[in-house]
This record gives structure tokens, sequence and C-alpha cells, in this order.
């Protein structure tokens, strides 16, 4: 049940699919503080599905469906969020889609895909943010970042150039827009993230991993929060998180 | 110095923001009217925006494309 103490702000989660994964448990996160969350992704069905979860909370929640890769798409996004939300406090960038092949048969509408999901939605993401943070001064724009975002396996030329190109476009944002108050992180989530999405895209991964072998969704989201909450004079730009037995 | 700070390349992104401010300011996005915000509205049915949805079926989380690997057993998880 949310504590109500935060139900003047508002919160913009972007990529939530999977009802199991970072987005949701973001959003389940932002909405135990009492803002309203605004989820956004491309798929309505699992939006009003988590939804009707956050709802059954006693959350405040609008689901957005919305194509990241679009401009028109997100700054709608961010204008229908201004016009019906209370403030904007904290946006997630969480779109990316963790897919992988050879490279000497990667076709290049493949490679084109996850760089416009995966890096430039986050570009616009957070240029809307941050036009809409500045003026006021205050507030988190975060992105969710993985192990592809500091190097490229064999396999993930397409995945981990566009994750790398994330990072490189939130430490400019962040150099940027800093000093203005808004504080701009990075989570390199560097491991397997135990959810919907991963389970189903490599079977028996649970297995392998062994028990706590994959981070917990709940607990990302908690860092996610933490680092939200930092004093301004001591702020993180980018944090890793990986399980406590990951080989890394 | 046109390359910005001493001993910096031009294409290492660190120019010295006294003399790019100028370009810097040029090329600033219009930024929005952070004007009053209307008080919470009660959470509704879902919102469907101009540009929303290209891919109705799709999903941020799973992309459009596929994995190029088609036999699990050599993806290799990242």
């Amino acid at each position: 049940m949310p504590d109500g103490s935060r139900a003047d702000q508002s919160a913009i989660v972007v990529g939530v699919g999977a009802r199991q994964g970072v987005g949701g448990a973001l959003a389940h996160r932002l909405s135990r503080e009492g803002m309203h969350v605004f989820i956004a992704g491309r798929t309505a069905d699992r939006l009003e599905a988590l939804a009707t979860e956050l709802r059954a909370d006693g959350g405040v929640v609008t689901p957005v469906v919305t194509d990241t890769t679009s401009e028109e798409a997100v700054i709608a996004l961010f204008d229908h969020v201004e016009k019906n939300g209370p403030p904007l406090e904290l946006v997630a960038f969480n779109a990316g889609n963790n897919l992988w092949g050879s490279l000497l048969e990667m076709e290049a509408d493949f490679f084109e895909d996850i760089w416009r999901v995966a890096c430039f939605g986050g570009f616009l993401v957070g240029r809307e943010a941050a036009r809409r943070l500045v003026p006021i001064g205050r507030g988190s724009i975060l992105f969710t970042g993985a192990s592809a975002s500091l190097r490229g396996k064999a396999q993930f030329a397409a995945f981990a150039s566009a994750k790398a190109g994330l990072r490189m476009v939130v430490q400019s944002l962040a150099r940027e827009v800093g000093p203005q108050g808004i504080h701009v992180a990075h989570v390199v989530i560097d491991g397997a993230v135990n959810g919907e999405v991963v389970r189903n895209k490599v079977p028996g991964i649970e297995d392998r991993f062994g028990s706590e072998g994959m981070l917990n969704v709940d607990a990302i989201a908690e860092a996610f929060w933490q680092l939200h909450l930092q004093h301004r004079t001591a702020w993180t730009q980018e944090l890793d998180l990986r399980p406590f037995k990951e080989n890394w | 110095m046109r390359n910005g700070r001493r001993g910096d390349s031009i294409d290492n992104g660190q120019f010295d923001d006294s003399l790019h401010g100028g370009l810097v300011s040029a090329n600033a996005p219009p930024v929005a009217d952070a004007g009053p915000n209307q008080p919470s509205v009660p959470s509704g049915a879902t919102v469907q925006l101009p540009g929303g949805a290209t891919d109705p079926e799709g999903d941020l989380q799973s992309g459009r494309g596929r994995n190029l690997c088609a036999d699990s057993d050599r993806a290799r998880w990242e």
C-alpha cells in the first residue's frame, strides 16, 4: 500500500514489458512511494496487466503506449505527463533488447533496430526528461545498462555497441545537466536478471546459475530508488550491480 | 584554443565551455515551459498518443528482431 508521501510527484518508467522484469519492479517500487507512475511500453496488454497489479495495491498509475524509438511518441509521452500528472520527479529508461547473433550473419536492420531501442530511445527519453526537469532544477534520470555497456563479447556486436553508446549519452547528459541540479545515473546490470524475459530466452538458466545466482528485479529497483534519494553532494553517476557469486 | 582544454584532442568531447558556450547555447533545444502542473488526476485507461505504437505486437523488452542464434545451446548469456 502506497504511503502517499510522494503523491505530489510523477515518475515515468520507460521500457515496461514483462510483468516480472526490471521495468515492472521499478513501477512497483515507485508506486509504493505514492508517486503517480506513468508506465510506458509498446504493448498495451502488458501495460494493462501491470497497471491492474499496481492499482490493486492502491497505486496511481497511467499506462501509456509508447514506441521509444519514435521522437513524436516520446515527446507526446512527456507532454501527457506534464499536463495530467503532478510535477515530474524521476524518469527511468529501461528499454532494451538483448539479442545476439554472429556479426557475419547479421542483417543491417537487425543491428539498427537494436540501436534504435537501446541507444537512440535513451537519447530521446533523456533529452525530453532533461528539457522538463532542468527548468525546475531537480529530479533524477536513471538508465538501465548492462555488462555489454562495458565490453563487446562475440555475437553481441549489435547489443554491446548500442549499450555502450547509451552509456556515453548518459555520461554526456550527466555532465551537462548535473550542475543544473539533475541527477543522471547509469546502472550497469552485470549479470542475468531473474525476470520473465531472461527465463524465456534462455531455458534452464536458473539451474545454471543456482540459488540467488541471478539479479532479483526488486533488488535492482531498490538500487534505482536509492540513487534517487542520494544527497546531491554525493551523487553516483554509475552504479554496477551483480549477484554475490557472479564470475566477473 | 580551438580544440578546447589544453592537451585535449578535438574529438574527445571535452570542449571548454567558455570557448564553446555560444555554440552550445545556439544549438540548445527549446526548453519546455515549466508552468504549473495540474494536480494529480486519477489513473485511468491506457493512453494512446500520436506515434505511440508502430508495432502493436512488439515489445520493448524483446525488440523487433529475433535472435540470430537459433540454437539456444550456442547462445551464451552476455
